[in-house]
C-alpha cells in the first residue's frame, strides 16, 4: 500500500488531498504554499460525540456552515468552502446522486424509510435527516428575513413532498448537489435531467404555469449556480469538476427518449459556453436527426460538449456485464464517461490507472530476449506478464477503505432494504473500475518490433531494446526508421485491430473471475485521464514516443482520417470487463463543420451506425491555440476538451497546452 | 488514381501527374507515392465506410441531392475507367453512388464507358484557347469539347458539376472567361451547378516531399473582384454557382 493511500485510509486530515491535487502541476513550492493556505483557512467541523462518525460530523457541519443568498440568482445555492468534515477512509465520489427520489418523492420519505431500518444504519440516517432539515430551516429563515419571496416559493416545502413544478425540481437538485460538495463528495454528476424533470416541465407548460422561454431562463440560472465554486470543485486540474448532465437515450421500450428539455439544455449550454457543467448526449440510430443538428450547434460553441455515448453498443454490453436490463437502459456516467447506474451503485469507476505499455517493457526487461525468436513468442510473453501484473494491480484495489456514507446510502435503493451502508456493500452494484493508458503505444510498439526485428530483421530485439532504454539518443537513424513506420493504432486496418482485441481478450480473461470484498466485479476501459502523467513517468517506447512524452489520448490517432478512426474504434471488442468508458477522441477545425454542416451531421449519423462506444471532439484550430499560449489575455474564454472534462485553456499546465497544440497541428496535417 | 493526361502548373496533387511510382521524403519519413491495388482490396477498403455514404437509389435521387458515396479522383481517373468497371458495378449493387473528378482529356471510348458507370461528373473547365491549353496544360481542346458534348448529350442525363479553377495568370484572363461563359451557356440546361475554385497552395508540402519546385501561386486582390463578377455572370445564365472555400 502506498503512503498516499495509507493516509487516505487512516488519517482524517486527508480531506486536504482532493482540495490541493490540482495545484500539483504548479511546482512544489507553489503546491506546498497553496496546500498550507487551504489547510489554514479550512475549518474542520467535529461533533462533540465521543466516538464521532461521519453522520455526527455532518450534523454539526450543517449547523455551522454559512448560509448566504445571492439575490442575483433565481435559486438558492451556496457552498461554504471554508468548512468541512474530516473522516477516515476514501469518500465515495464520482457519480450522480439519484435525484429522481427527491423529485418524484420526497427526502422525508426516503430518510424516514432509512431511519426505520434501525441499528447503526438507521441511527446514522436519523442524524443525516436532522442535518438536512437543519440546513434547510436555516436557509428558509435567511430567505424569509431577506424577503426573498420568489426563491422561498421554490424552497420552502422541498423536503416534505414530491416536486410540483419544474423550477422547484431544479432547486431540489441544486440543494442536494450543494450538500454533496459540502460533505466532501467530489465530481458530483447531475444525471439524466431531461428525463428526471420532463414530466414536471410538461405539466407546467400545459397548465400555463411556465412558458418555454421562462423554462430556458431557469435552466440558464441553474447552470450558472452549478458553475459557481469553480476552483473549489476542480479536482485533478482546474475544470475537472465532473458535473455531467446526461441527455437523451434509448428507453427499455426500445424507443429513443428526448424532449424539449433535451434541446433547452443543449441550447443553454451553447449560449452560456461554460466548461462545466458539461453535457453527455446518449445517442442511437433511433434518435431524431433534428437532435444531431442541435448537438452540432452545441459543439460549435467550442466547449467540448456534448460528448456522445452510443446506447446501441453500451446498453447491450452493460447487460452482458451483469446490470439488470432496466438499469442498463437507465445508465448515467461517472464524472467523465464510465457507465454508472444511479441510485443502485457503489461503483467506483475511476480508482486507478493501469499502463498497458509499461507491461511490454517490464517483460522485455525480464525476458531473455535472445530466446524470443518469433513475434508469436513475444506476444505470448507479453500476455503472461500482463496477466501477472494485472492480477497484482487489481489486488491493490482491495486495500481501499471506503468511508461510511449515510447520505448517499439514503439515496441508494438496497442500502435501506438491507440496512447496510453503501460503503459496506449495501448497494445492488458494488463494482470497481479502472482506466488504462498506453494501448496505442503497446500496439504500435509490438507491430514495429514485428516489422524491424522479425520481418526485415534490421535489428535484433535486444539491440532495439537497448536503444529504447537509451531513449534512442545514440542512434538517430533507428529512431527515424521507427518514426517512418506508419502509425497503426487508430487506423482502420486488420493487424492493429486484431492486436488490440487480443490484448483486451487477455485483460478480460485475467479479470473475469475477480470479485471485491463486497462481491462486486471489475471493469476497465481504454480511456484514461493519465495519458500525460503516466507518460511523464515512463521511458521511451518503440512506437516513436520518447522518454516522458505523453501517450495517445484515449482512442485517437491524429494522423488518421475521421472515418478511419471511427472504423477502428467501432471494431474494438467492447464488452466483458471492457465497458468502463471507451472514448474515440479527435480534433476538428471549426470551419470544417461550419462549411459542411450537413455532411458533418451525416458523418455523426454514420458513426453512430458504425458503432463507436463514445466520442468526443475538440472543435479547435491550432492557430487559435498557439495564439492563446502566446497571448493568454486575448483568449480568456477559450475552452478546450482535456480528458473527460473541459477547461479554460489559459488555466491548463503548459504540458497540457503543448499536447493540445501538437494534436491540433497533427490533425490539420492529416486533413490537408 | 495515379496518372494524368494533363500537367497543370497549379496542380495541387503533383504526386498524381505521373503514373509511375515516385519516392518522397517528408517529416523524416521516406516513402513511395503510388501502389497497385486489386479490385477486391479496393472494394474492401471502400465498403468499410459504407455506413457514411447514405443510401443511394439511382432511380429516385434528384440531380443535386445525392447522399455521400465514392468519388474517384486523381490524376485523371477516367484513364483507368476500364479497370474500375467491376468496382463500380459492385458499388452500385451496394446502393453506393459514384462520382468522378475529371478534366475529360481522355479517349472518347472511355467517356462512353464512364457514362455507363458514373452518376456524378465533376468536370473541370480550365483553359479553352486551343494553343494556350496545349502549351500550358498539354491538352487537346478538340478532344475535350467532343467529350464534353458527348457527356452533356448522353441519353441518360448525368449530374454534371462544372469546376473552374480560378488561377491568376492562367485561367483568369477575360478572353478565357468569355469562352467559359459561352460554353456554360451552351450547356446550361445540363449543368447542375458551377463551383469556382480559388487558387491555393495546399499541395506545397507534396511538392516539397517530391523535391519539385512548388508552383508560384499568385494571390492578387483583383481575383476576388473577378470571382464575384464571374459568379454573377454565371448566375445570370441561370446556373447555380458557388465559390469553394479552401
Amino acid at each position: 500500500m502506498g503512503i498516499k493511500l495509507w493516509i487516505k485510509n487512516n488519517l482524517r486530515c486527508s480531506y486536504i488531498i482532493p482540495l490541493t491535487t490540482k495545484y500539483k502541476t504548479e511546482g512544489t513550492v507553489c503546491f506546498v504554499r497553496k496546500a498550507l493556505s487551504i489547510a489554514m483557512s479550512t475549518k474542520v467541523i467535529k461533533s462533540s460525540a465521543k466516538k464521532r462518525n461521519v453522520a455526527d460530523d455532518t450534523l454539526q457541519l450543517m449547523k455551522l456552515v454559512d448560509v448566504c443568498y445571492d439575490p442575483a440568482l433565481t435559486f438558492y445555492y451556496h457552498i461554504d468552502e471554508k468548512k468541512t468534515i474530516a473522516v477516515r477512509g476514501n469518500i465515495l465520489s464520482n457519480f450522480p446522486l439519484d435525484y429522481r427520489k427527491i423529485i418524484d418523492g420526497s427526502f422525508r420519505e426516503i430518510a424516514c424509510l432509512a431511519v426505520s431500518a434501525g441499528g447503526k444504519y438507521g441511527s446514522n440516517a436519523r442524524k443525516i435527516r436532522e442535518a438536512v432539515y437543519i440546513l434547510h430551516s436555516r436557509i428558509v429563515e435567511l430567505l424569509k428575513k431577506g424577503h426573498h419571496t420568489s426563491v422561498l416559493r421554490y424552497f420552502e416545502d422541498i423536503l416534505d413532498r414530491k416536486a410540483e413544478h419544474f423550477a422547484e425540481g431544479l432547486q431540489r437538485i441544486l440543494f442536494f448537489n450543494q450538500i454533496m460538495w459540502q460533505t466532501r463528495h467530489r465530481l458530483n454528476g447531475i444525471g439524466r435531467i431531461d428525463r428526471i424533470l420532463g414530466d414536471l416541465y410538461l405539466k407546467d407548460i400545459e397548465d400555463g404555469y411556465l412558458t418555454k422561454e421562462e423554462a430556458y431562463d431557469l435552466i440558464c440560472d441553474f447552470i450558472k449556480c452549478l458553475h459557481q465554486n469553480y476552483e473549489f470543485k476542480s479536482a485533478a486540474l482546474m475544470g475537472d469538476i465532473g458535473q455531467i448532465i446526461i441527455l437523451g437515450g434509448i428507453g427499455d421500450d426500445g424507443n429513443y427518449f428526448s424532449n424539449e428539455l433535451t434541446e433547452l439544455f443543449l441550447r443553454a449550454h451553447k449560449e452560456l459556453a461554460y466548461p462545466d457543467p458539461k453535457i453527455m448526449l446518449r445517442v442511437s440510430e433511433k434518435m431524431p436527426k433534428s437532435l444531431i443538428k442541435k448537438a452540432t450547434d452545441c459543439l460549435l460553441a467550442r466547449t467540448g460538449s456534448p460528448i456522445f455515448s452510443n446506447d446501441d453498443i453500451i446498453i447491450k454490453k452493460m447487460k452482458e456485464f451483469g446490470y439488470a436490463e432496466s438499469d442498463a437502459y437507465d445508465y448515467c456516467v461517472s464524472a467523465c464517461w464510465e457507465p454508472f447506474v444511479s441510485g443502485k451503485s457503489l461503483d467506483q469507476n475511476n480508482i486507478l490507472s493501469f499502463n498497458l505499455a509499461k507491461v511490454l517493457f517490464d517483460h522485455l526487461e525480464r525476458a531473455n530476449l535472445k530466446q524470443i525468436s518469433s513475434f508469436k513468442e513475444l506476444i505470448r510473453g507479453y500476455d503472461r506478464t500482463l496477466f501477472k501484473e494485472l492480477k497484482a494491480f487489481v489486488k491493490r484495489l482491495d486495500d481501499y477503505v471506503w468511508a461510511e456514507d449515510p447520505l448517499v446510502s439514503i439515496f441508494t435503493d438496497s442500502c435501506t432494504i438491507k440496512g447496510k451502508d453503501i460503503s459496506r456493500g449495501g448497494a445492488d452494484y458494488n463494482n470497481f473500475g479502472f482506466t488504462t493508458v498506453g494501448m496505442g503505444a503497446v500496439c504500435d510498439s509490438l507491430l514495429n518490433i514485428r516489422e524491424l526485428c522479425f520481418r526485415k530483421k534490421e535489428y535484433s530485439l535486444s539491440a532495439l531494446e537497448t536503444k529504447r532504454k537509451e531513449n534512442f539518443e545514440n542512434d538517430r537513424e533507428c529512431y527515424d526508421k521507427l518514426k517512418a513506420l506508419p502509425g497503426r493504432f487508430g487506423h482502420d486496418e486488420k493487424d492493429s485491430i486484431m492486436l488490440v482485441n487480443h490484448i483486451i481478450h487477455v485483460c478480460n480473461m485475467t479479470l473475469s473471475e475477480y470479485r471485491n470484498r463486497m462481491g462486486g466485479k471489475i471493469k476497465f476501459g481504454l480511456s484514461s485521464p493519465d495519458y500525460i502523467l503516466s507518460g511523464k513517468k515512463e521511458t521511451a517506447d518503440i512506437a516513436g514516443r520518447k522518454n516522458g512524452m505523453p501517450y495517445s489520448t484515449h482512442i485517437s490517432a491524429d494522423d488518421a482520417g475521421y472515418t478511419e478512426l471511427i472504423g477502428f474504434a467501432s471494431d474494438i471488442s467492447y464488452g466483458g470487463c471492457n465497458i468502463n468508458g471507451n472514448v474515440a477522441d479527435f480534433f476538428v477545425q471549426p470551419n470544417i463543420i461550419s462549411d459542411n454542416r450537413e455532411k458533418f451531421e451525416m458523418f455523426i449519423e454514420g458513426a453512430i451506425k458504425r458503432g463507436f462506444y463514445q466520442l468526443q471532439m475538440n472543435i479547435m484550430d491550432s492557430a487559435t491555440l498557439i495564439d492563446a499560449k502566446k497571448h493568454p489575455e486575448k483568449h480568456e474564454d477559450l475552452i478546450v476538451r482535456v480528458w473527460g472534462f473541459s477547461a479554460y485553456f489559459n488555466e491548463l499546465p503548459e504540458d497540457y497546452k503543448d499536447q493540445l497544440i501538437l494534436r491540433a497541428l497533427n490533425s490539420e496535417k492529416s486533413v490537408a | 488514381m495515379k496518372g494524368c493526361s494533363l500537367h497543370c502548373p497549379w496542380c495541387s496533387n503533383p504526386e498524381n501527374i505521373s503514373s509511375e511510382f515516385q519516392q518522397y521524403h517528408k517529416d523524416g519519413k521516406t516513402g513511395v507515392f503510388g501502389r497497385y491495388i486489386g479490385v477486391d482490396e479496393l472494394l474492401t477498403e471502400l465498403l468499410k465506410d459504407r455506413v457514411f455514404y447514405g443510401e443511394f437509389d439511382r432511380a429516385k435521387t434528384g440531380m443535386i441531392d445525392y447522399p455521400g458515396g465514392v468519388t474517384f479522383s486523381g490524376g485523371e481517373p477516367l484513364l483507368q475507367i476500364d479497370r474500375l468497371e467491376p468496382v463500380c458495378m459492385r458499388l452500385h449493387e451496394n446502393s453506393i453512388s459514384i462520382a468522378v473528378e475529371t478534366a475529360l482529356f481522355v479517349d472518347e471510348k472511355k467517356i462512353k464507358k464512364a457514362c455507363e458507370l458514373v452518376d456524378i461528373f465533376y468536370v473541370d473547365v480550365k483553359i479553352l484557347n486551343p494553343e494556350r491549353a496545349k502549351k500550358i496544360v498539354g491538352g487537346d481542346i478538340g478532344n475535350y469539347l467532343r467529350n464534353l458534348d458527348f457527356l452533356m448529350n448522353y441519353e441518360e442525363r448525368k449530374n454534371v458539376v462544372v469546376r473552374i479553377p480560378f488561377i491568376g495568370g492562367f485561367t483568369d484572363d477575360s478572353d478565357n472567361q468569355e469562352k467559359v461563359l459561352d460554353l456554360l451557356d451552351r450547356y446550361k440546361d445540363r449543368i447542375s451547378m458551377v463551383e469556382i475554385l480559388p487558387e491555393h497552395d495546399l499541395g506545397r508540402s507534396k511538392y516539397e516531399a517530391l523535391g519539385i519546385e512548388s508552383p508560384r501561386i499568385i494571390c492578387y486582390d483583383v481575383s476576388k473582384v473577378w470571382i464575384t463578377w464571374y459568379l454573377k455572370k454565371i448566375d445570370e445564365l441561370g446556373i447555380r454557382a458557388e465559390l469553394c472555400v479552401i
